[in-house]
């Protein structure tokens, strides 16, 4: 069975499109629900076979990968995620970024942070942070700082309200085309944090104000990217009189 | 699975938006979310939606013989199942989580102990052979205030239940009748007990009404009040640690009569929708709309925070009892139908918003105090209970 780019595809299909139309490209990047088996002796690949239930999509010029909807997240590397600390160990915090396994992130991994000073982080706390390891046999490694030092806009998250969503609302709220952040940022200032493990972080200085973004965001599920300006319409409306 | 711990920022937000008469979902402090019913092909199945929770009761029943003390008596059995389905940190099978235990517990003190399904009636032979009703509750979705939820499941799937009829003949044998036969016969239910939950917040201060799942575990302690529509108590319940005064527990026990009678207006008016589609031969087509329905939280209600209520009282104890008749004869039974089916009637959700909760205080005057004795009546032809105790909230 051959799966076809924008098509629904099932486990154990093939990807056999590859490469025709532009035959100066000799890479394939295979993204998310998508795996290559080498034959070791021959140095030969096997087709790429799908291994997740979804829609086969491509990126040009040659990226492949399978969209599907999933509430449960697989750590990657240089994903940004939220992730709540869920206990305190010598060197470690343990911190739930709603994968299989709980991620380690170290005291040092701060912006100014050495083996006297650590950093002020209490169980239960909601962290902003960057996966930097993540191998299916260790647990996933994090980091709040990028790698000249700096915190840039890693580091704990203050107030505000957490909520948990499906990785796709994330994907799409991140997505260049879904013009939402950027209809909301007209009306409103608000400070907002999207990790792509399904969970994001809104603020804003009142308590009603952000529970209206909270809920306009969730809306942004079922809404195609045309309407979007309609959502943000009806939180304007509904935002008048709120300080 | 272990269930994702609770953050700091999520409890705080909470805990002030509720300081200041905000919630989550846009609700208001004493509002409830959208509540649907639906019936399913079978007598005494359900589908209960409060919100995005979700809970399926259904009714069935057997022929046993009697318990020792009570060997006039029918028996009635609840079963609530909580699983991976409902939320993925809650465990299947045995032992029961604590919250299961829980909420089995609270429905049979409101069901059984209330005594609001007439036993008696389902006595056959006395000593030898009566009916015993059996509620499942499977959790669907977990959502925040399962409690409520299954409690109108479970009463509505009783509502709908109805068990085949019987005949006792001379010779001390009895003939179950098919439902091809003879007519199935319905439950008799004295009154219609309906658990209203209110989460307490801020030193036990302020109750807020149907939590859900957030508000339930951010809150100090939550109140279970089980009231039928004649603004009798029937269970009360209080979990976790809070100050509370006698005053709120009142005042809410007030808000949740209010709350019953709707709930049991809206129960009756389905079954009767319910029962005219199954006249008509209209089948349900199974629980199709349920799914439909459920859909992200809306409505805003900018109306204000209905506060002020009458402090209720407890004015006295009322005492009913009336005698029923027993069949001692023998019997025998000759078919054990299933059941078929109606119809399949849909229901749009209940609204409970705070628009019609300003009529609250002149309606519960007026409307009980006409409406119970006709329902009462109607309710208690067949009854055969013992004397019941019952405080009356007035």
């Amino acid at each position: 069975m051959a799966a076809c780019v924008g098509n629904s595809c099932i486990p154990g299909e093939t990807l056999q499109e590859e490469r025709q139309e532009s035959s100066d490209i000799r890479k394939v990047v295979l993204g998310d629900g998508l795996r290559c088996n080498i034959v070791a002796s021959s140095e030969e690949h096997s087709l790429p076979v799908i291994t997740k239930n979804g829609i086969l999509r491509r990126r040009k010029p040659n990226i492949y990968y399978v969209d599907s909807y999933q509430k449960r997240y697989i750590p990657s590397k240089n994903d940004s995620v939220i992730g709540i600390v869920t206990t305190k160990t010598l060197d470690f915090f343990w911190v739930d970024i709603n994968a299989s396994e709980p991620a380690a992130l170290s005291y040092l991994a701060f912006e100014g942070a050495t083996k006297k000073n650590r950093p002020e982080i209490n169980v239960g706390d909601l962290v902003f942070c960057k996966v930097v390891l993540a191998h299916p046999d260790l647990e996933p490694e994090l980091v709040c700082v990028d790698s000249t030092g700096k915190k840039g806009n890693l580091g704990q998250l203050n107030d505000g309200i957490m909520f948990s969503c499906s990785i796709n609302l994330v994907r799409k709220v991140l997505n260049e085309k879904c013009r939402l952040l950027h209809l909301l940022s007209k009306e409103t200032p608000f400070e907002l944090v999207a990790g792509i493990n399904g969970r994001i972080w809104v603020n804003s200085n009142s308590l009603r104000k952000t529970i209206l973004l909270r809920d306009t965001i969730l809306k942004a599920e079922h809404t195609p990217y045309e309407e979007m300006s309609n959502i943000v319409n009806d939180f304007a409306t509904e935002l008048t009189g709120i300080p | 699975m272990r269930e994702t711990i609770l953050s700091n920022n999520e409890k705080s937000f909470v805990e002030k938006s509720i300081l200041e008469g905000l919630r989550v979902d846009k609700r208001n402090l004493n509002e409830f979310r959208n509540l649907g019913l639906f019936f399913g092909q079978d007598v005494g199945s359900v589908i209960c939606t409060l919100g995005a929770t979700k809970v399926f009761a259904q009714v069935s029943c057997e022929l046993s013989s009697p318990r020792t003390s009570r060997p006039n008596e029918g028996t009635i059995f609840i079963n609530v199942e909580m699983g991976p389905m409902a939320a993925p940190h809650l465990e299947v099978g045995f032992p029961l989580s604590d919250s299961c235990i829980q909420i089995n517990r609270i429905l049979e003190r409101t069901l059984r102990e209330s005594r609001c399904v007439d036993l008696e009636s389902l006595c056959i032979i006395a000593e030898e052979k009566v009916w015993n009703l059996r509620v499942d509750i499977a959790v669907l979705n977990h959502e925040g205030n399962v409690m409520d939820c299954s409690c109108i499941a479970a009463v509505a799937a009783l509502a709908h239940f109805k068990r085949p009829d019987v005949t006792t003949t001379g010779d001390g044998e009895f003939i179950i009748h098919s439902p091809a036969e003879k007519d199935l016969v319905p439950i008799v239910l004295h009154h219609y007990p309906i658990c209203v939950t209110y989460a307490l917040f801020d030193d036990g201060k302020i109750p807020v009404a149907d939590p859900t799942a957030l508000e339930e575990r951010v809150s100090e302690a939550s109140l279970v009040l089980a009231v039928n529509s004649y603004k009798e108590l029937c269970c009360m319940n209080l979990t976790g640690v809070s100050l509370t005064s006698p005053h709120l527990i009142l005042r809410c026990s007030e808000m949740a009569a209010e709350r019953s009678r709707r709930i049991v207006e809206f129960i009756k008016s389905i079954l009767e929708e319910d029962e005219a589609q199954r006249a008509k031969g209209n089948l349900p087509k199974g629980f199709a709309e349920s799914i439909a329905l459920s859909n992200l939280p809306s409505n805003f209600h900018n109306e204000e925070i209905v506060e002020k209520i009458e402090q209720p009282e407890i004015v006295g104890i009322a005492e009913s009892s009336s005698h029923g008749e027993t069949s001692d004869d023998e019997v025998k039974i000759i078919d054990d139908n299933t059941v078929t089916s109606g119809k399949w009637i849909e229901v749009t959700s209940e609204d409970e918003d705070s628009s019609s909760d300003e009529e609250m205080p002149e309606q519960t005057n007026t409307r009980t105090s006409q409406d119970a004795p006709k329902t009462e009546k109607k309710l208690h032809s067949n009854e055969s209970s013992e004397e019941e105790k019952t405080i009356v909230l007035k």
